[in-house]
């Protein structure tokens, strides 16, 4: 396996498939300031915020996993 | 003690606990009983346990693990259906009380998001809920020790990678066997499968001791005349089917069953003289490979000593300045002139005359040939190797060394599919749930507005309007993306299981591979937090669907005939915000 180009494009494009993550990352940082936001002003409504909040991060994390099964199947398929 | 000290004897421990476990045992002295670190197997598509179980369906270990999760799954809820006494039970006992707690947690979240339409729609709280349970359970099954590890051991597929076999330790259970920590394996070409599975399908698990050409020519020989006869013997069965088959009818439906269990009987006869032939060539195959290997091995031998010999006598500083001292003064033109032939310094001149032999005539140069020497010798070595594996197992499809030919080791390549995998971890049971839901979701709204759910995707009413409202086109169109819309929410509920738990797996057998002990219990409180979250969103993601699709679409504001249902709509809305309100 020495020497074999394709093995290294094959991990240039998996690096290159996860600079995805960075949408989610700035998203899910936007999510959690307005989470502690509005704790901070209303510290008795944390409970249903935070399960609010959680389950928005779960969606916008699946972005970042699309990327992820990209860049494995780019590994371990092709 | 302070607790100070007592904090940094704890750390110290803590250390060197890691240090023994994480690095001496896995990387030290696990290889040197040949159970180092390999590398873990990944494969997106389930892994086949057991091809053709029924005709054109290979049971793959995803399967398996679905299977499994459905026993649990229905194993759970028998065991609460007898503490509870058939649901009875008013004063729940321990067990009974934490399984409701829980489910009445799940059933006040679902309403929340799903308002009045849980009770009243049919099927839906059931659906929810076993979609959330069922996925729970499968996340779960899939972090109990020997799910993705216990496993098949076979000859390695095509194109995948494996290692060498030794016997375990009870008698015919086996492992793989690696004295290299994190060693790639070596990869499985078609025709190193095939005779991989000669060695299992022709019983030929003893190895042949080390003997000379003059032990083993006899043996071929023998071979040779055990083909012979078998050959013979084929020809003899061959000829009495041909004469059973003569003997009787040209039409086959005037045999009565004797005529058909003689010729049966003389077919299998064929059959097993072809077999034994096919033996008896192999037998011979193999000694002809080994009467080959005892022929070259001397020869090999004696090579691999001179060039090593040589090594060594070149491999000398004083050679090398010797060497650099001649040149330096054979430069000089009046030595040349006079022809003077220069007296090699005392104990370096056969080296030195070995050197110029190979044609170096400075420091340099001889490096050079030192480094041709080494790979001339690495070569012999491997090719020396190779020779002495196919001695003792002929046919063989890796090399060993001399110290792994001591070991009990088997030089073909095998691998391990483990027998249970999450099922959530196959893109097929995930594709499958999410095409079952959105199928679902449109069936309640179709049960819920009738037809008329329909015109979300393909929106008439509004192509009916055109002459009121031209824009409706654009409505009409939107509605058209709708279509796409729930195709995406098909590849985003599967993919994003499907994601989430195959990366969580990779990363847990790659982290287990290379830091054997306490890291991976991280990646497991990972993996715990992500499958029930999964699981959750999933389930509430249907749900939410649902709920969606049996809400009438809301139409532009301008027309009076849905101003009903948007009443409706905002009074569901708004009546919940104020129970939320109360609430806080």
């Amino acid at each position: 396996m020495e020497g074999d180009i394709s093995v290294g494009l094959k991990a240039i494009g998996a690096g290159l498939a996860m600079l995805a993550a960075i949408g989610p990352g700035i998203g899910i940082g936007l999510l959690a300031q307005g989470a502690m936001q509005a704790i901070g002003r209303n510290p008795d409504a944390g409970g249903q915020i935070q399960t609010n909040m959680i389950l928005a991060i779960v969606f916008t994390e699946a972005i970042a996993i699309y990327a992820l099964v990209v860049a494995l199947l780019i590994v371990f398929v092709l | 003690m302070s607790p100070r000290i007592r904090g940094l004897i704890y750390f110290v421990g803590f250390l060197a606990f890691a240090a023994i476990f994480c690095g001496l045992v896995p990387f030290l002295l696990m290889p040197s009983i040949g159970a180092g670190v390999a590398l873990p197997v990944i494969e997106v598509p389930g892994e086949v346990v057991q091809e053709d179980l029924l005709p054109g369906f290979n049971l793959t270990n995803s399967i398996i693990g679905t299977l499994v999760t459905d026993f649990l799954l229905i194993l759970i809820v028998f065991v609460l259906w007898r503490l509870s006494r058939g649901w009875t039970k008013e004063v729940p006992g321990r067990l009974q009380g934490m399984f409701e707690a829980f489910v009445s947690g799940f059933r006040s979240f679902s309403s929340n998001i799903g308002g009045e339409r849980l009770r009243t729609t049919p099927m839906l709280w059931p659906l929810v809920a076993t979609i959330f349970l069922f996925l729970l359970t499968a996340n779960y099954m899939k972090l109990f020790p020997g799910a993705e590890t216990v496993g098949k051991m076979h000859c390695a597929y095509e194109g995948q990678s494996g290692y060498s076999m030794i016997p375990g330790w009870t008698d015919s259970s086996y492992r793989l066997w690696v004295d290299e920590s994190l060693n790639a394996g070596s990869s499985q070409t078609a025709e190193t499968y095939d005779l991989c599975n000669y060695y299992f399908k022709y019983g030929e698990f003893s190895r042949f001791p080390v003997e000379s050409v003059e032990e083993i020519e006899p043996q071929v020989e023998a071979a040779q005349q055990a083909v012979t006869d078998a050959e013979r013997e084929l020809a003899d069965r061959t000829a009495a089917l041909a004469g059973v088959l003569e003997s009787l009818d040209a039409d086959e439906s005037n045999w009565s069953d004797a005529d058909r269990d003689s010729v049966n009987e003389a077919e299998a006869a064929v059959l097993e003289g072809t077999d034994d032939l096919a033996r008896a060539e192999r037998a011979l195959e193999r000694q002809q490979i080994r009467l080959e290997a005892a022929q070259q091995i001397p020869a090999l031998e004696a090579e691999l000593e001179e060039v090593t010999s040589q090594i060594n006598l070149l491999d000398d500083s004083a050679v090398r300045s010797e060497l650099d001292r001649q040149e330096d003064l054979v430069d000089e033109p009046r030595y040349a002139a006079a022809g003077f032939t220069l007296a090699a310094a005392e104990g370096v001149a056969d080296a030195v005359a070995l050197a110029q032999e190979r044609g170096a005539t400075s420091g340099d140069d001889l490096s050079e040939v030192l480094s041709d020497l080494r790979s001339e010798r690495s070569e012999l070595e491997e090719e020396l190797n190779f020779q002495r594996t196919q001695m003792q197992f002929p046919t063989a499809t890796l090399t060993f060394t001399e110290s792994q030919l001591e070991t009990d080791a088997v030089p073909f390549i095998f691998h391990i599919t483990p027998f249970v995998r999450g099922p959530a971890t196959d893109l097929s049971l995930t594709i499958a749930l999410a095409i079952f839901s959105i199928v679902v979701v449109q069936i309640y709204g179709v049960m819920a507005l009738g037809p008329a759910y329909f015109e979300k995707f393909v929106n008439l009413t509004a192509i009916g309007n055109v002459g009121k409202r031209p824009l409706g086109v654009i409505d009409f169109i939107v509605g058209l993306i709708e279509i796409i819309s729930e195709i995406g929410k098909i590849v985003s509920l599967a993919f994003r299981l499907f994601g989430n738990l195959f990366a969580g797996g990779v990363a847990l057998m790659a982290v287990t591979f290379l830091l054997a002990m306490l890291v991976p219990g991280v990646i497991y409180g990972l993996e715990l937090i992500i499958g029930a979250v999964q699981a959750l969103v999933f389930a509430v993601l249907t749900l939410v669907f649902s709920v969606q699709a049996m809400e009438a679409h809301h139409e532009h504001p301008d027309h009076e005939e849905h101003d009903e249902e948007h009443h409706d709509g905002d009074e569901q809305a708004t009546s919940r915000l104020h129970s939320d309100a109360s609430l806080t």
